[in-house]
């Protein structure tokens, strides 16, 4: 029975995994506290619409750093990497995120996971109903272009979603249905908005933006149940364990606020769910018992971007941000994707230094001077496809601690990633489909662009890999560690392998709604039912 | 008089050129160089410096000539061009990130909103990189595109 104002669950971070087990287990009448460290934002007030303001990562809304935007940034050293997109505040990354939903390729999870793919499809459709997530009925000329050069490139449609075979189909988003011309009221208002923070429909509450972020979903239904309390601003910055009967349990969590007072919460059980980068560095800086597979398999489905030009326009800017996908399983996928003219240029015109190559697109690297600004002025006109490969879990690329940088926290995380050739094979093929789907759907032949994007980490996955046996992973099937009783990992640093290349928010959601369950019946008995808060 | 402000200003000029050199406004026809300066110095004070420095290392290197303050500066846009890239494919990875981070900066400060937005960070007119582009900003709903 745990004392006075110990919470029976402590989550660590609030994003995409851990507000998901917050809702469930407060929904359970649980005593759930989470430590976010960031801000609580709040759509009208906070989120201006602006690419640098929103995304630019120094000091911009979203961004990895204190909640005082006048202080730089937390620190990250990288190796083999160019941006890392992490995000202080509730909601995580899914403050930014497109919205794509889409489900793990089945083949994916029956190579490598230690549980069946037969047995996640309750709880994605447990996650797909409480989100939700909606595919589309209305979509945005960029995503019919898209569509258009996918059939007449061959592929067939494909209903999913499960996905086990190469097609296209409209995106899956955790996106509200689009709203009646009617009455805009309720709905997404298609304004393309989703990675600058959706702030849609006008007037809307926090909890009906359009954009499903668990800033407007799980992290509102915890609170709802009155059973969840969510510290922001709250660093964890060690995870506290004791010895039990010969066995390490753990006992809860240190943690700095944002005025730097350092705080000890006990809870019976701790959840991590900080991201593929953080939980890793929490545990290595906390001393917890080694293994070698922890901070090791860091995956990013290293991006690249295909770019078309049309003698129409195919407005980047308008619609949900991605409205069509096309999956090739054991590839990854390619999508159609929207942008402001900022990330356009950064993106589409400011990947690797060119190199020869020979391939479907007529340039291919970096563009600057005079030939990135004819490019942009054709922005209006030009299509832009995101390629994700379900890169490989190589031990080679992995997050440990900087001997040489900090914050205020703990040792910096240094995060390593190097691409196996196979998986840059992988990259290049689904870089030659966008150039064809392109050509197909008919953008200019001479305007096809391939920006060889190096290596970032946006969908970062898998330092902490669930495996049955401990040898083989940090985690058990039901996500608690093998090496300290009670503690839980909730994040994408729990999935084994990148999905088969599928973008990775609803699996982290399936897999934290079930892990939720499984802290249920180990520790606290299906049948409990509480009055509220401890 | 070699600065690291006119460094930069050179480096951006180069990136996105203004008339004669190109039709349309340019980095220097905003000032990029302000933005950029802003930011690297936000991120550590001796940035600004350290970057000039090594533009102008780099250039003297390429030139095979001694180093000296403001060579950047004095090159053609296409040698500067060359230049950078040398500095982005540096061996030393922290000179490979300022040179991205440089990049990155003189791209935002144009085709972000800096260009219409006020000292308080209000937007008060269109930016130059939206307007160059045919970007609207950010919208409401958009009715087309409703059910």
């Amino acid at each position: 029975m745990p004392g006075y104002n110990i919470p029976d669950v402590l989550v660590v971070g609030m994003g995409g995994g851990g507000a998901v087990v917050a809702k469930e287990l407060a929904e359970q009448g649980l005593g759930v506290v989470a430590l976010e460290a960031g801000a609580w934002l709040e759509p009208a007030r906070d989120f201006a619409g602006l690419e640098w303001e929103m995304m630019g990562q120094i000091d911009s809304v979203f961004r990895w750093g204190p909640i005082d935007r006048t202080r730089p940034p937390w620190p990250r050293v990288r190796d083999g990497l160019g941006f890392a997109i992490q995000t202080a505040g509730v909601g995580g990354n899914t403050l930014h995120y497109g919205g794509n939903s889409p489900r793990a390729y089945p083949a994916a999870v029956q190579m490598n996971w230690p549980i069946d793919y037969g047995e996640l499809i309750p709880f994605y459709e447990k996650v797909e109903a409480t989100l939700p997530v909606v595919v589309p009925d209305v979509i945005a000329p960029k995503d019919a272009a898209f569509i258009e050069g996918c059939e007449r490139a061959g592929l067939s449609h494909v209903p999913g979603p499960d996905v086990f075979g190469a097609g296209w189909r409209i995106q899956p988003n955790a996106i509200l249905p689009v709203a009646s011309k009617h009455s805009a009221r309720d709905g997404c208002t298609q304004c393309g908005g989703c990675l600058v923070g959706c702030r849609n429909p006008d007037g809307a509450r926090a909890d009906r933006t359009a954009k499903r972020g668990t800033n407007a979903s799980y992290a509102p239904a915890a609170l709802a149940t009155g059973n969840c309390e969510i510290r922001t601003g709250c660093f964890a910055t060690r995870v506290l364990v004791e010895e039990r009967a010969g066995r390490v349990r753990v006992r809860g969590v240190r943690y700095r606020d944002a005025n730097g007072k350092v705080f000890e919460q006990d809870a019976e059980v701790v959840v991590l769910a900080g991201g593929a980068v953080e939980t890793p560095r929490l545990w290595l800086a906390s001393g917890l018992p080694g293994s070698e597979h922890v901070g090791r398999g860091l995956t990013t489905h290293w991006f690249d971007y295909v770019v078309g030009i049309f003698p129409r326009e195919v407005g980047p800017d308008l619609g949900q941000t991605s409205m069509a996908r096309a999956d090739f399983p054991g590839d990854g996928f390619l999508e159609s994707q929207g942008a402001g003219p900022l990330m356009m240029a950064l993106l589409a015109y400011g990947g690797g230094w060119p190199r020869p190559s020979t391939g479907p697109w007529a340039t291919r690297g970096k563009v600057l001077g005079s030939d990135l600004k004819r490019r942009m002025e054709a922005y209006r006109h030009t299509l832009m496809i995101v390629c994700s490969v379900d890169d490989d879990a190589s031990p080679d690329s992995a997050v440990t601690l900087s001997p040489d940088v900090r914050d205020e926290h703990n040792p910096a995380p240094a995060i390593r990633y190097r691409a196996t050739p196979e998986t840059a094979a992988r990259r290049d093929r689904l870089a030659r489909r966008a150039a064809e789907i392109l050509i197909a759907a008919g953008a200019i032949p001479e305007s096809i662009h391939r920006a060889d994007a190096p290596p970032s980490l946006v969908h970062q996955m898998g330092t902490m890999r669930m495996a049955a046996a401990p040898a083989d992973g940090v985690v058990d099937d039901a996500c608690e560690a093998h090496a300290a009783d009670g503690l839980f990992i909730a994040d994408a640093s729990v999935l084994p392998n990148g999905l088969g290349g599928a973008n990775p928010t609803l699996t982290i959601q399936a897999v934290a709604t079930r892990t939720a369950g499984k802290i249920a019946d180990r520790y606290f008995g299906t049948l409990q039912k509480r009055a509220g808060r401890p | 008089m070699a600065s690291p402000e006119r460094t930069i200003a050179a480096l951006a000029e180069a990136v996105i050129p203004s008339p004669p050199d190109d039709a349309t406004a340019g980095a220097g026809d905003v000032a990029a160089e302000r933005f950029v300066l802003h930011y690297l110095t936000f991120l550590g004070p001796e940035l600004p410096v350290v970057l000039a420095a090594a533009l102008d290392g780099v250039a003297a290197a390429r030139q095979g000539v001694a180093f000296e303050a403001g060579r950047f500066e004095a090159m053609e846009p296409d040698d500067r061009l060359h230049t950078l890239r040398m500095l982005g494919e540096h061996e030393h990875s922290d000179l490979r990130d300022l040179a991205e981070l440089a990049l990155v900066l003189i791209t935002a400060a144009y085709y972000g909103e800096w260009t219409g937005q006020d000292a308080a960070g209000a937007l008060t007119g269109t930016p130059v990189g939206w307007d160059l582009t045919g970007y609207g900003g950010p919208a409401g709903a958009v009715p087309g595109l409703l059910a």
